[in-house]
């Protein structure tokens, strides 16, 4: 969570507390496109990207210079639907009311990492959160008349460039720490362009500049076949911009931990899993309770060396929505990897729907005025990454 | 310094017999025909493969040359690693869940347990066998017998040639017994966890169908806000009503974002000691099931469900106690077994005490019970207090008990129940054939508060229907009842015979009595019972062909008060029959088996109604790895209507084909078509015919013992029949046109560590035509928005799956 809820707070804030779920952005791939097929399993990730979220981790790496880099394309499907009702009351089916698909860039990231004996060291970019969002309707009077097309854009990145260390002592305990300044822009543009030139079009456009910066301090422990590693991450010093209005927004702490752990067969198997818990239940917005609740995450999974030397890895994540348990998302991923000598090439496919009543987000933005709308919409981000030691 | 000292005089000999595979790290990097980087290398692959299995694997790894395996070859050893102690049965075995006639959950619990600690062979009796699954009465009986008589086995392959035992009762029994010695004053720690995440998204037609019950429940709230069920003119409080339907409805609303959480933990100690717990949420879960009272957690944060116990085990005659959850299921299920599900034609039953972890909720005993063993005495007794849901009068009182997927606060820890009891067997097999065995029991419950069924809580007033259900009449009213059981059985070679009768405290009885004979070949079942109408017990499973209130008002909640009330057509209790069961399985030849049939001929006491039911299934298995298995299906049943009774005939054909075409893969299809013809109602258009069918196919392919993945897919259209199929760890009901596919990945990591991931994709299409309404009044509308007609549109639902679980064990 961490940034990326910094980047939602921000916009609730903007938004006068509307919890506008669609503006509020995705999270980047964080860790290598490895960890993304195996539940986005960031902070037990061992890669010079995942260094830069967990410090400790960095003593993970293989010795000498390695360098990792994470590109992804996603494709964003929604559909919203009316329900339809008989004289009774009773539901009789649900029938289309807008459909749109998004298939646009995702950032990655980049970094390269050194470690020599006790030491490790990392740096690089990340694209912390995304936002891309498009989605357009065309509106009907009650006899199917088009009256307007309605529009609505949103873009942007928040850019994480970070440093972090990690020292080793006693063989088995690590301790690292590292930091990142943020910086990105989001841009949104919404309008309704009627049909009829005698009505006034409505076009709203916000352009916000977004920086900070992110300490972070982890622990790892390693133990045979099992390493645990637990960690912070606290946001400090954000700041947004509108139009020379600078705001400043107290963001609070994320817990972290993540395991690994390799059982020793045949199909050299590896299982990973991590957690967060952040207190977003505390956060308040010009000293008023934003409503919002504590959020977690968890995810897991697994890799298995198959037979002809392919690695395949499968694993899911579940993450609760600060805004409201209807916004829960779970996300099931796969993926396959290939190692050749010092390079390995990952690639990792996730999907992750969710299905929410309007009501169920208090404030929803209203593209439709008072019906129960139903928006079920789906992620699905193909991720490719390039591992190479030296 | 020390190391390197250490490592000169490591350099310096390499000690006789020294292995690899159990080398550290340090031992490794003391070998002179190694650099430090090939001994990195080859300690990650040991520790990355749990080991090689032979020393020419390490011409694979990168930087060994043949000279490197030259001096290993020479100077070092490589032992086996270990087997792995878990099986991948562990995981198979939950998937005998969904099959057809396939056994409940509280016994797929068990037989997990077993698999990793068999039964001690030596030391079980006939009871402790028929426990296992698929191990009939017979086959029990002349294990316990070939046991006594020529004393203990020595491997459990020797009781592949006991007299009477089938191959097939043997080859279900082998994986959970063992001819270890049970070790009582051992402390080996051991455990387990387990934790599952289940959700469905937007998947809320998987079993109750939450989307149904919402929409039931909206029409309720409307047509009493309309006026429609004339509410004010009755005694019923119409404002109480629409206040606890809002409630509910709101509560149902918050369910479809529920998702399953299950942690369940499991330790021992020895063979003497054992404890567990169990805490989780159900998906689509809702309020009513708040855990702690006043832990005003957000529904997404609460558990519905905990469940805890310790037991101790075999001391003196005490065989074991049980404090907290337990599960009791004795002699033919007539006087007890509190099991959450009621098994259709479920001629195999699970017998004894077991801690209960299940999902079993509520008839749940909490507690204490005992199993005792004095001389040829076998006893049980049993004691429990906890809460149990009841839908409720207006005035708040409890109507009747209540059972559903969907507990509201309303119905949810009405009352208070008090449950006590014994059962007692005493064993002839001393003097008669072993197996023989007399008992009985008795059961008593108290509840907090008197049940008052009473109709005007159920009924709505004035409506076009008349309320008649005689099921419902003679549901137990006060607050206490009493059973009294007795049973015999008996085993005669290859013949076996078992009766239990049950007498209520209102003078109610039911009986049950089963006879089987059987051999490699062929086996022959009969089962005789009677479950009279005013009998009624809320621990009664027996065998039984439908549920109490299958066929009555129940399955139409718009005739409840309360829709939701409509759950308790689910109520795991046996309908008020009298009937008739045989089944056979007869193999022809090796290429012909007539797998299972049967004939059901049976009488609902309610209406006096004769009904009938058939089932052939025959297999061809033209080559070893190819069978072809073709089933038909028969049911004939008359429902009681207050003029003319209805009748509707079901048909069902099933053409399924397995093979396993290369090492380790499975291949299956099924072809099913079921039509149902009922009697024509103009109400409907005089339409009397319904159809369905639909086309499966899975294959599983084993990449390794240690992993599988299992795909599937199916196709399917109806015309009003609504089809059912088992996935590969549950039911699904398939509605409209439409198509699924669903991926399963099972995985054994370790001893300690085992995963199964599934996701499911499932596109269903309805098509909703005939909108058209000359009345402008009568139009189809979007809610809020009256003034928008609706026309003619196709509903494209897309529902998502994904378990996931994952077992840690020590």
């Amino acid at each position: 969570m961490g940034i990326t809820a910094g980047g939602m707070i921000i916009l609730l804030a903007l938004s006068g507390g509307l919890p506008e779920v669609m503006w509020l952005g995705d999270e980047g791939i964080l860790g290598s496109a490895g960890a993304a097929a195996m539940g986005n399993t960031v902070y037990a990730d061992v890669s010079p990207q995942a260094a830069l979220q967990n410090p400790a981790m960095a003593s993970q790496l293989p010795e000498g210079f390695s360098a990792g880099i994470t590109g992804a394309v996603a494709l964003d499907i929604e559909k919203r639907t009316r329900r339809v009702y008989d004289s009774f009351g009773g539901v009789v089916g649900e029938s289309e009311h807008s459909f749109n698909q998004n298939f646009h860039p995702l950032p990655g990231g980049a970094a390269v990492a050194w470690k020599q004996g006790d030491l490790a060291f990392s740096a690089g970019w990340r694209a912390a959160s995304s936002f891309a969002y498009k989605y357009s309707r065309v509106m009907n009077d009650g006899d199917y008349v088009k009256v307007a097309q309605e529009t609505l854009d949103i873009s942007g990145i928040l850019n994480d460039f970070g440093l972090s260390a990690a020292w080793t002592q006693w063989g088995m305990l690590s301790v690292g720490a590292g930091g990142s300044f943020v910086t990105g822009t989001r841009s949104m543009d919404h309008r309704i362009d009627y049909v009829d030139p005698t009505a006034m079009d409505y076009e709203a456009e916000i352009d916000a500049d977004i920086s900070g910066i992110v300490v972070r301090g982890s622990a790892l422990v390693s133990l045979n076949r099992v390493s645990i590693s637990a960690g912070i991450e606290q946001p400090v010093s954000w700041k947004t911009k509108i139009e020379s209005i600078e705001t400043d927004l107290t963001i609070p702490m994320t817990v972290r931990a993540g395991l690994r752990y390799l059982p020793g067969n045949r199909l050299m198997s590896l299982f990973v899993a991590d957690f967060w818990w952040s207190c977003t239940g505390s956060v308040e917005i010009a000293d008023v309770d934003a409503g919002m609740r504590n959020s977690w995450g968890f995810g897991a999974g697994v890799e298995n060396t198959l037979p002809g030397g392919i690695i395949g890895r499968v694993g899911f994540e579940y993450d609760s929505s600060l805004l409201a348990g209807a916004l829960d998302r779970m996300k099931i991923t796969t993926g396959v990897g290939w190692a050749v000598d010092d390079l390995t090439l990952d690639a990792g496919i996730s999907f992750s729907p969710v299905r929410w009543d309007q009501y169920q987000a208090d404030g929803l933005p209203s593209f439709t005025l008072g019906d129960s709308l139903v928006v079920e919409s789906s992620r699905t981000a193909f991720t490719l990454g390039l591992t190479k030691t030296f | 310094m020390l190391f390197s000292l250490l490592l000169a005089s490591m350099l310096a000999a390499v000690p006789p017999g020294f292995d690899l595979n159990s080398a550290t790290y340090e031992e490794l990097l003391g070998l002179e025909g190694l650099t430090s980087g090939q001994a990195v290398i080859l300690y990650d692959y040991i520790q990355g493969t749990g080991g090689l299995e032979s020393i020419y694997e390490v011409v694979d790894l990168p930087g060994f040359t043949p000279v490197t395996l030259g001096w290993l070859r020479e100077n070092v050893i490589v032992l086996p690693a270990p087997e792995p102690e878990i099986s991948s049965d562990i995981l198979n075995v939950m998937e005998r869940l969904a099959q057809e006639d396939g056994p409940g959950d509280a016994a797929v619990e068990y037989w997990e347990d077993l698999l990793l600690r068999p039964m001690p062979i030596n030391q079980v009796s006939w009871w402790d066998l028929r426990s296992l699954d698929r191990v009939s009465f017979i086959d029990a009986a002349s294990v316990d017998n070939r046991l006594r008589t020529l004393g203990p086995v020595s491997s459990v392959s020797s009781l592949r040639s006991t007299e009477y035992l089938r191959y097939y009762g043997y080859r279900n029994m082998k994986d959970y017994i063992s001819t270890r010695e049970p070790d009582y004053s051992s402390t080996d720690f051991f455990g387990g966890y387990r934790f599952i995440y289940d959700d469905n998204e937007g998947r809320d037609g998987i079993d109750d169908n939450l989307s149904g019950h919402i929409s039931e429940m909206k029409s309720a709230i409307s047509d009493i806000l309309d006026g429609g069920r004339e509410l004010s003119s009755t005694s019923i409080d119409s404002l109480e009503l629409i206040t606890r339907l809002q409630s509910e409805y709101a509560q149902l609303l918050e369910a479809r974002d529920v998702s399953g959480f299950s942690h369940r933990v499991r330790v021992g100690a020895g063979d003497r000691y054992r404890a567990g717990a169990r805490l989780s949420r159900g998906v689509n879960s809702i309020a009513g099931s708040d855990l702690i009272a006043g832990l005003d957690a957000p529904v997404n944060n609460r558990f519905d469900l905990g469940k805890a116990y310790f037991s101790f085990q075999n001391d003196g005659f005490v065989r074991q106690v049980i404090a907290g959850n337990y599960r009791l299921s004795l002699a033919q299920g007539l006087l007890i077994d509190n099991s959450d599900e009621l098994m259709y034609r479920n001629t195999y039953r699970t017998w004894g005490l077991t801690p209960d972890l299940t999902s079993s909720r509520q008839n749940a005993l909490f507690g204490a019970a005992t199993q005792i063993v004095a001389g040829p005495v076998l006893g049980y007794a049993f004691g429990s207090f906890t809460s149990r849901d009841a839908v409720t009068n207006l005035d708040g009182t409890p109507n009747v008990l209540y059972q559903g997927e969907f507990r509201p606060e309303e119905y949810s820890g009405v009352l208070n129940e008090t449950t006590y009891g014994g059962y007692a067997f005493y064993d002839l097999g001393d003097y008669l054939p072993v197996g023989t065995a007399i008992g009985v029991g008795v059961l008593g419950i108290q509840y907090s508060d008197s049940l008052n069924p009473s109709v005007a809580g159920m009924d709505i007033p004035n409506d076009t229907y008349t309320w008649d259900c005689p099921e419902y009449a003679h549901m137990p009213s006060g607050d206490r009842q009493s059973y009294f059981a007795g049973s015999a059985q008996s085993v005669y070679k290859n013949m076996s015979a078992e009766v239990e009768a049950v007498r209520q405290d209102n003078g109610a009885w039911a009986s049950i009595t089963t006879a089987s004979w059987q051999n490699n070949w062929f086996h022959l079942t009969g089962s005789y019972r009677n479950y009279a109408l005013d009998f009624m017990n809320p621990y009664n499973r027996a065998f039984a062909e439908q549920h109490r209130f299958d066929d009555t008002v129940f399955e139409k909640s718009y005739r409840l008060n309360d829709p939701l009330a409509s759950q308790l057509a689910d109520l795991p209790v046996p309908k008020p029959e009298e009937g008739l069961y045989v089944e056979t399985r007869f193999q022809v030849s090796q290429q012909v088996t007539f797998t299972k049939v049967y004939l059901d001929v049976w009488r609902n006491l309610a209406y006096d109604t004769e009904n009938l039911r058939f089932q052939g299934e025959v297999e061809y298995r033209p080559v070893w790895p190819v069978r072809f298995r073709l089933k038909y299906k028969f049911q004939d049943k008359i429902n009681h209507k207050d003029i003319v009774p209805s009748n509707s005939r079901t048909q069902e054909f099933t053409l399924r084909t397995f093979s396993l075409p290369v090492g380790g893969d499975y291949f299956s299809m099924e072809l099913r078509y079921g039509n149902v013809e009922l009697t024509p109602n103009p109400l409907y258009g005089d339409d009397r015919n319904m159809s369905g069918g639909f086309l499966a196919m899975r294959w599983e392919h084993e990449f390794s013992p240690e992993l599988s993945v299992l795909g599937g897919s199916t196709f399917w259209t109806t015309n009003g029949m609504s089809q059912w199929e088992f996935e590969d760890t549950g039911i699904d009901f398939l509605d409209g046109d439409g198509t699924k596919f669903y991926v399963t990945m099972k995985n054994t990591l370790s001893d300690n560590l085992q995963l199964r991931f599934k996701f499911l994709r499932k596109d269903t299409f309805f098509p909703h035509n005939g909108f058209y309404r000359p009345d402008p009044d009568d139009q189809y509308h979007y809610q809020g928005d009256p003034d928008e007609t609706v026309t003619d549109f196709g509903d494209h639902v897309i529902d998502y799956g994904i378990r996931c679980q994952l077992d840690i064990r020590w």
